[in-house]
């Protein structure tokens, strides 16, 4: 466990793509009040701070490289010489993604928070939690990245899959069935920072952010129990 | 210390490793000997549990390599002598790996300074020559003082002083009473330095026996007879 998160602080790849999920949080931020309309709702406001969720593509490749480039780059070996064990190998590694996610999403919730009440002064008693929500989301979506690493292996296959998915797949399933947009790994990650700005042609609202966090939770989780049952049962050549 | 019984894998509809049996004994260096696809580098793997067996069992000191607590700190291994991040130094690369099987750090040192990798240790791995990685990854199999060491090809990629240093090593290593098993298509090399040969071709034990005058001559007869 201590060992993968020196291996993660090590890697300067993950501090690039760290500072640049920040960097893209406070980009969206910026562009978001800047496109302001009328009136500044409590609604408006939080949405704004929600920004700080908008580094999540960032966190799933966080995710996916701490995980499956120890398969491109077949360290894996030495870790599972070390630990034959491979739950733990594979449970030690999400940890670590959610830690650095936890990191990720809390340098985006002070940049985004500071830059939002810099250029507004706007703050309502929903901020806090908008906040949270988004620190949450990141969190859930680097150790997504690192359960979707361990169960394909391929670092480039999981990053086309999942841009794939994330990208295209998703908004044409929502495009055509927009019911189900609530229910969406991106859609429950959004209602997790009550995120209501979006061109997502979703029925109605997203769901609570109790719900979505859930759900978003369970969808995390079972990407986990998966990999660990795959990683255990696999050969490694 | 290493026995093998019956072991038997098929990847697909290939029989990789075919009812194989042999032992390693202490205190000698054993050459794993094989044509490019007879199943030397499956075989550690399945030794080492990273495959598993279809049939059979390979055993470390009467134990599966999974049951061993702390298995680093009983048996070192060289697998693939490219297998590092290029991103981290030698000696990040051997603090992650002493910090996850609970080692004290200064055994990084130490092993460093065994393998003579001490002037580059903070260099990243992606600049190392393939003999340096090699050295390297004898550092990383070290690291826990085992008294077994499983090697795949740890020569390759040396150039003459090293091959002659890591014969040196092995030597060492043996007569301090520790098992080693080295794979390699080195002949001349191995019949300098190993005690005993295993051969297997096709999966299967072709020869087990004290290394002789010509090694090379004896290997041919029996890799040619199986075909």
């Amino acid at each position: 466990m201590i060992a993968e998160l020196y291996k993660a602080r090590s890697t300067r790849s993950t501090w690039w793509l760290g500072a640049a999920a920040v960097a893209f949080c406070v980009v969206w931020a910026v562009v978001d009040v800047a496109l302001w309309l009328g009136d500044r709702t409590d609604r408006e406001v939080e949405a704004a701070y929600s920004m700080a969720q908008q580094g999540y593509v960032l966190a799933l490749v966080i995710g996916v490289l701490l995980v499956a480039g120890e398969y491109r780059h077949r360290t894996i070996t030495w870790a599972l010489l070390v630990t034959p064990r491979r739950w733990r190998v594979v449970a030690a590694k999400l940890v670590t993604c959610a830690v650095v996610g936890l990191i990720v999403g809390l340098a985006a919730a002070v940049a985004t928070g500071v830059t939002v009440f810099a250029a507004t002064g706007l703050f309502t008693a929903g901020v806090p939690l908008a906040l949270l929500g988004s620190v949450a989301s990141t969190v859930l979506w680097t150790v997504f990245g690192g359960a979707l690493g361990a169960l394909v292996r391929n670092q480039t296959a999981t990053m086309v899959a999942a841009f794939v998915w994330f990208f295209y797949a998703e908004w044409l399933l929502v495009a055509m069935v927009p019911a189900v947009g609530r229910w969406t790994p991106t859609g429950t990650a959004k209602a997790v920072s009550g995120w209501t700005r979006d061109a997502m042609p979703v029925a109605g609202d997203l769901l609570p952010r109790w719900a979505g966090g859930l759900v978003f939770l369970a969808y995390a989780l079972a990407a986990a129990g998966l990999a660990i049952l795959t990683t255990t049962r696999r050969d490694v050549t | 210390m290493i026995s093998v019984q019956g072991l038997t894998k098929s990847f697909g509809r290939v029989r990789a490793v075919d009812d194989l049996t042999f032992s390693v004994p202490a205190g000698q260096v054993t050459g794993f000997l094989g044509p490019n696809g007879a199943g030397k580098t499956t075989t550690l793997r399945m030794l080492l549990g990273l495959v598993r067996p279809d049939q059979g069992e390979a055993l470390v000191g009467g134990r599966r390599y999974a049951d061993v607590d702390m298995p680093v700190r009983v048996v070192g291994a060289v697998l693939e002598s490219t297998a590092f991040h290029p991103g981290r130094s030698a000696r990040v690369h051997l603090r992650a790996l002493c910090l996850a099987a609970g080692l004290p750090l200064d055994r990084v040192d130490a092993v460093l300074d065994t393998v003579d990798l001490v002037a580059v240790a903070d260099r990243r791995v992606g600049g190392f020559s393939l003999g340096m990685r090699q050295r390297l990854a004898l550092a990383s199999a070290l690291l826990g003082e085992p008294a077994v060491l499983v090697l795949d090809e740890p020569a390759n990629g040396l150039d003459p002083a090293g091959v002659h240093w890591l014969r040196g090593l092995l030597r060492a290593l043996a007569a301090d009473g520790r098992t080693v098993l080295v794979s390699s298509h080195g002949l001349a090399e191995l019949a300098r330095t190993a005690d005993r040969v295993v051969v297997i071709d096709q999966g299967r034990l072709v020869g087990d026996q004290p290394v002789g005058d010509d090694l090379e001559d004896w290997y041919l007869a029996l890799v040619g007879s199986a075909r």
